[in-house]
């Protein structure tokens, strides 16, 4: 009898030992409505008001060819596309790229854009149009000019008579910095419609909402273990929130920001600056927002010391196939991202920066939890609603 | 004389009556009463509840311990005390006369504990309002 209760005693204890099984019901209330706010996904399509180009089928077909079209940049070398490789989920897999000069910051990938408030590791444009703007002018990168995308434009009779089909205007007609916004607003028009499908994460998500057992017990036991950090003792949740993951703002994590014997990014703080001067802004003449809605955070954005070293919080959606991370590319793997949370090093924080960022201090498993539940986030394009019209044959036969 | 008294106090109670009603703040659903060291302000966000990484705005309405309705400037700020940290905005403060106020520019960009501050100067008497604000994901 002692034998047999020492038996059932050592079966108990190491019943109590076992790690949690990861079922639905082992989250806590609070961490299942953190759990719902994740969701849900898609987002509803909504028209960037800040751009006249938004969901028109004319637009979005111009802008799509515009991504792969080399001309626009300096010695026709460089399409956007050439960076936001589709094939790679539209990054380019590499830590730093190089165009004419060395690029300092990492491609990110040009997926799920639709409905973002700041754009560029600094938030150095406050729409997408701008954005698309910023590499065809850089000197780094495309290297093009706005008489350059006037000219590709208007010497080629196809892209011509799809711009005239967008927005009802000869581009003969225009300026070149009108006929520039309008093409970077077509670029932007046709990037929003890369939207991911459904993750694994969202069906469990969407099961948790309708109690849907069998969903539910269809994610993976690891990928709830690690979405229970994700969750809740890891307060990822702080900055990567809500169905895009990201709060959509910035935060210093103490990646180093030097990128050269004394030169800095300045992040945040050199993109604030940024935004102010750029004629392409929301407070600017070619805002199609006549309401003044889009203006608010352009209007209100407060530039502060804390800004150094701040970077655009990344949306995770995809994240495991946009490796490497961080700004500058510097962590290799996902794993190693997992890696630099659990060993967050507290001396590289900003004095005057977030205070409840702290070491995860996790354990093998916990990583290997963590890792897998972020692997769930993938999900290849969906079938993007289009505009229910068709775009206009522009096809130009040669005789 | 007794009848002067009874003047007296009937008048005073009117002017106070129209001074009361100069400044009214009366209870309702839709606004939050807070009472400072020499200020009341009522306090209601658009839209309601606000939401992480959405903008909002802030409408005030302040009446002196007098009654009178607040004519002096605002500076207005909100916090996260356990971060140590404010927000990336800063508000704008629009007056919109008989001690209303419209702020607008807000945006909390992480879920938790938040504190509205709000400092009103007029004449001599500085005040500073706090509103703690939980908001959740």
């Amino acid at each position: 009898m002692k034998y047999l209760t020492g038996i059932f005693f050592a079966a108990l204890l190491a019943f109590l030992a076992l790690p949690t099984d990861g079922q639905a019901e082992d989250f806590s209330v609070a961490e299942r409505a953190t759990i719902l706010s994740l969701g849900p996904w898609p987002p509803p399509v909504i028209r960037d008001l800040s751009n006249r180009a938004s969901g028109n089928a004319e637009a979005i077909a111009l802008g799509k060819i515009l991504f792969f079209d080399r001309r626009l940049s300096k010695e026709d070398q460089t399409s956007c596309a050439d960076c936001h490789k589709p094939e790679l989920a539209f990054t380019d897999g590499m830590a730093l790229n190089e165009g004419y000069k060395k690029i300092t910051r990492h491609t990110p990938t040009v997926i799920n854009l639709r409905g973002r408030t700041w754009f560029g590791w600094g938030g150095e444009a406050d729409n997408l149009w701008a954005q698309s703007i910023r590499p065809l002018l850089s000197r780094s990168e495309m290297a093009g000019s706005p008489s350059r995308v006037r000219r590709v434009i208007t010497t080629d009779p196809s892209l011509s008579c799809r711009f005239k089909a967008a927005f009802g205007e000869d581009p003969a007609t225009l300026g070149k910095y009108d006929v520039l916004v309008l093409v970077a607003k077509a670029l932007a028009a046709w990037q929003e419609t890369l939207i991911t499908d459904k993750s694994a994460f969202d069906h469990f998500r969407d099961a948790l909402v309708t109690g849907d057992t069998r969903a539910m017990n269809a994610y993976p036991i690891a990928a709830k273990r690690g979405l229970k950090i994700f969750a809740g003792e890891g307060r990822c949740t702080f900055c990567h929130l809500g169905p895009d993951f990201s709060n959509g703002e910035f935060g210093n994590i103490g990646v180093p920001f030097f990128i050269a014997k004394g030169k800095v990014d300045p992040g945040r703080y050199g993109g604030i600056k940024i935004l102010k001067k750029s004629r392409y802004n929301l407070l600017g003449k070619f805002n199609d927002d006549k309401s003044g809605k889009t203006k608010v955070r352009t209007r209100h954005v407060l530039q502060q010391h804390r800004n150094w070293g701040e970077f655009k919080v990344p949306s995770l959606r995809n994240v495991a196939l946009t490796a490497p991370y961080m700004h500058n590319g510097s962590v290799t793997t996902l794993a190693d991202v997992v890696e630099f949370y659990s060993d967050l090093n507290e001396e590289r924080l900003h004095t005057d920066g977030e205070k409840i960022l702290r070491p995860l201090g996790l354990s093998d498993q916990g990583k290997a939890d963590l890792l897998t539940f972020l692997q769930t986030l993938s999900a290849p394009l969906s079938a993007t609603p289009m505009p229910s019209s068709e775009p206009s044959d522009c096809t130009v036969t040669k005789n | 004389m007794r009848h002067l008294v009874c003047v007296g106090i009937i008048a005073g109670l009117t002017l106070s009556g129209t001074s009361i009603l100069a400044c009214p703040i009366k209870p309702a659903s839709t606004h939050t009463i807070v009472t400072g060291k020499s200020h009341t302000l009522a306090f209601e966000t658009t839209p309601t509840p606000v939401e992480v990484g959405k903008t909002f705005s802030v409408s005030l309405k302040i009446c002196d311990e007098n009654g009178k309705a607040f004519s002096g400037t605002i500076k207005t700020s909100a916090t996260m005390p356990r971060h140590k940290h404010g927000m990336n905005y800063l508000p704008s403060v629009e007056a919109l006369g008989d001690g209303k106020f419209n702020l607008d520019g807000f945006l909390f960009h992480m879920p938790g504990h938040w504190q509205f501050v709000f400092d009103l100067r007029d004449t001599d008497k500085p005040d500073r309002i706090t509103i703690k604000h939980l908001l959740q994901q």
